[in-house]
């Protein structure tokens, strides 16, 4: 049954987005918001704003029972968790289902599965989708030194449990694999409580490519391309392009159908993206992991294949198949995104909170901007440093860089710092308009550059 | 940590206050102790303060600030500090005061339920971590940056610190 | 010139408690005056400031029987959290400090919202059965 109310369990920038999604399909919207939220962006657009609890995430918006209690409360009939927050984290659809109310995303156990690294493994494994060399469970230094030994070196070692980038070592060699281990572990036992970790060969320098997926639940999935999110710093996106302009057609669809093969093998319903690895040398791809929800950079995506992502998401959770078939996916031109983050580059990135006192965002044809700013708005210093994102669409890639490059000139933010001038210098570096970026480019090249130029 | 030299660091103390009764939105905030007399005011028709610092308080009153601390209910003040005289009279002379490098939240412990980095009376040495500040999910190691006992906890775990504000007072060895 | 010793430095950092205690309490004015330092804030302008008034007038027996905090006679009971409220003290009730003056259901689970400090209900701000928002008034005590 199509949903008739939704209940938007995030903030900032997603958490109006998906409002406006919903509007657009005629659903009634509620917005869970905290204390430092009342007046946010989201809160004014929708039917109706509820404040969970206190600033922190922790008593507001991290809080399953809170979420789930005041979308029941509210009369909401689905709920879409946007992005971070509790958006992978199975209690959440399982309190929705216990409670009536329609999950936008997939099922409980498919969220555990492969939110679990040793058990995502081990899905894309048996769905024949490669894999990098590697060893699940490294217990011991031992076992570190004796895995690393065969897999090759360097190799990486990171917490079995949790994400992003932290607890990853890498290790040159027998003995560096060992102190790794310790390390590495103590890491991983102190934010997960859960010492285990995991070895796989590491790649140097790496292209993070990524399929983004929609399934019905039923084994039926549709992809709409990949995007290349190669400009990283400590494992942190900033700019995400699609397609992925450095890789070849014949690769591209053998990562298509590894995506979706791993995708329909569970079932999956809903939106979710397949990460790899792609090792531009070898020429080879391999699974990284799967994100069970929409994604910060989906945009991108959008902006080739002309198609609402989000709007499909709720369509879906409202009990609808898959609108499109995969023959009418239709990709074109380039389209890059950059995330504005409220950071002082020139201050190794130190968040900047506080009030934007000048907001003159960039307008024209293939620009597009996802943001919750507007002039006078409050940053809150509980929460990410994301304060929009900017995403351009042209033909070709070079295209679509001098447009980005004009859009980032014209767009002005004052009263906090911001990371606008440092994607000019990124989108205007001679390796990244000849694309032979990796992620760790931007640490390793772009911003040591910047640290030599500052001494 | 960065350090702008010329500028006394209690001159940021008021800074700080100044900012939090700026964001506040509130119209008067007045305070007086010994030959310090302060008024902010977004108050056009308030009488401003005279030249001369005011006399001290005639009216002594007995256990003012307990009554100031009491909270709605526990869960609704998150940010509430503990009563303030505790704090300001738990440093002790010759201590030194450790602050926070940034604005943030402050953590006593590297993760929820784990045990504190130091409680009163640990010694530390001045690379160990006592505390992690975190502003929009970036989190700062605060290192005791000399060697010795912390005497005292200047702020409430959890709490929303600025930059400056003091955490710990430490007596060096 | 600005002198900051630390009688003065405690007192900023008095006031600034002061200010997160009463922006969280939902308070107009505070004023505390005692061997620490004097403190007022007010929420609005135009709130007479007992530290500005003439020191005849502070010595005056009456100013001196004044209690020490003008916290609003009547103080407000807020929800800690969202919750449904499934009861409420009945107006005319006296609680002790720490008594359930309310009660919200957050899905199965029934959280008891206490008095801060005794008193008498003089009023409820929500129904039973109303969803009650983070700071939402539940009931009135009257000190």
């Amino acid at each position: 049954m199509a949903i008739k109310r939704l209940f938007i369990a995030n903030r900032g920038e997603i958490a109006l987005r998906i409002v406006r999604a919903a509007q657009t399909l005629d659903i009634e919207t509620v917005v869970a918001v905290s204390d430092a939220d009342r007046d946010s962006a989201a809160a004014r657009q929708a039917d109706r704003a509820v404040v969970l609890g206190p600033a922190q995430a922790a008593k507001s918006y991290l809080d399953p029972r809170l979420v789930v209690h005041a979308a029941k409360a509210s009369g909401c009939d689905g709920l879409h968790p946007g992005y971070g927050f509790l958006s992978e984290r199975a209690i959440l659809p399982t309190l929705c289902a216990a409670n009536g109310i329609a999950f936008v995303g997939p099922e409980p156990d498919v969220i555990d599965g492969l939110g679990d690294k040793i058990q995502a493994r081990a899905m894309a494994r048996a769905a024949g989708v490669p894999l990098v060399p590697g060893c699940d469970e490294v217990k011991t230094a031992a076992d570190a030194r004796r895995e690393g030994d065969r897999i090759g070196y360097p190799v990486l070692l990171k917490a079995a449990a949790g994400g992003g980038g932290r607890g990853m070592v890498i290790a040159n060699n027998g003995d560096e694999a060992e102190a790794g281990f310790h390390r590495a572990s103590a890491e991983a036992v102190a934010a997960f409580g859960d010492g285990t970790l995991f070895m796989e060969r590491f790649v140097p320098e790496a292209r993070h490519v990524e399929v983004q997926l929609m399934g019905d639940g039923k084994g039926g999935v549709v992809h709409f391309g990949e995007r290349d999110c190669s400009v990283q710093r400590r494992y942190q996106k900033l700019i995400e392009e699609a397609p992925c302009a450095a890789m070849p057609d014949h690769l591209r669809q053998q990562l298509h159908q590894s995506a979706c093969a791993l995708a329909a093998s569970v079932n999956y319903r809903n939106a979710g993206t397949c990460e790899f690895l792609f090792d531009v040398k070898r020429q080879e791809f391999y699974f990284i992991e799967v994100n069970a929800r929409i994604q910060v950079e989906h945009p991108v995506s959008e902006m080739i294949a002309g198609f609402d992502l989000v709007q499909e998401q709720l369509r879906i959770a409202g009990g609808a198949g898959l609108s499109v078939t995969q023959d009418q996916v239709k990709l074109s031109g380039h389209a890059i995104e950059c995330r504005i983050n409220a950071e002082d580059t020139a201050r190794d990135f130190m968040p900047s909170p506080g009030r934007i006192t000048r907001w003159s965002p960039p307008a024209g044809e293939g620009i597009r901007l996802d943001s919750h700013m507007s002039e006078g708005a409050m940053i809150p210093p509980y929460y990410d440093s994301m304060i929009g994102k900017l995403i351009v669409h042209a033909e070709t890639r070079e295209a679509a860089i001098d447009r980005l490059d004009a859009a980032l000139a014209d767009f002005t933010v004052e009263g906090i710092a911001t990371t606008i001038g440092l994607h000019r210098e990124i989108i205007n570096h001679a390796d990244f308009r000849a694309n032979r970026i990796h992620t760790r480019w931007l640490e390793q090249v772009l911003l040591a550059e910047r640290k030599g130029a500052a001494a | 940590m960065t350090h702008k030299p010329p500028v006394d660091p209690s001159v940021d103390h008021v800074r700080v206050l100044i900012e939090e009764f700026t964001r506040s939105g509130i119209a008067t905030l007045h305070l007086r102790a010994g030959s310090f007399e302060l008024l902010l005011s977004n108050d056009p028709a308030a009488p401003t303060l005279a030249g001369a610092p005011a006399a001290p308080a005639p009216v002594a009153v007995p256990v003012p600030v307990a009554a100031a601390a009491v909270a709605p209910a526990p869960v609704a003040a998150p940010a509430a500090s503990p009563a303030p005289a505790a704090v300001s009279s738990s440093v002790p002379d010759g201590a030194v005061v450790i602050t926070a490098p940034n604005l943030g939240t402050f953590y006593r412990a590297p993760k929820p339920g784990a045990a504190a980095y130091v409680e009163i009376g640990g010694k530390v040495g001045p690379d160990d971590e006592i505390c992690l500040i975190e502003v929009m999910k970036l989190f700062t190691a605060v290192k005791a940056g000399q060697a010795g006992t912390i005497v005292a906890v200047l702020a409430e775990d959890g709490a929303m610190v600025e930059a400056g504000q003091p955490l710990f007072a430490l007596v060096a060895d | 010139m600005i002198r900051i010793d630390d009688k003065a430095l405690a007192a900023i950092t008095n006031a600034r408690a002061l200010l997160d205690t009463m922006l969280a309490g939902g308070w107009n004015e505070v004023c505390v005056q005692g061997e620490e330092g004097d403190y007022f804030l007010a929420r609005h302008p135009g709130t007479p400031n007992p530290l500005t008034a003439p020191p005849a007038a502070a010595v005056s027996p009456a100013a001196a029987a004044s209690p020490p905090v003008q916290a609003p006679a009547a103080r407000a009971v807020t929800a800690p959290h969202v919750g449904t409220v499934v009861w409420l003290a009945p107006v005319g009730t006296a609680v002790g400090e720490g008594a359930a003056v309310a009660r919200l259901a957050v899905l199965d689970e029934t959280v008891e919202v206490a008095a801060p400090a005794g008193g008498t209900v003089t009023g409820h701000g929500v129904k039973v059965g109303d969803l009650a928002e983070f700071k939402t008034e539940l009931v009135t005590l009257q000190g």
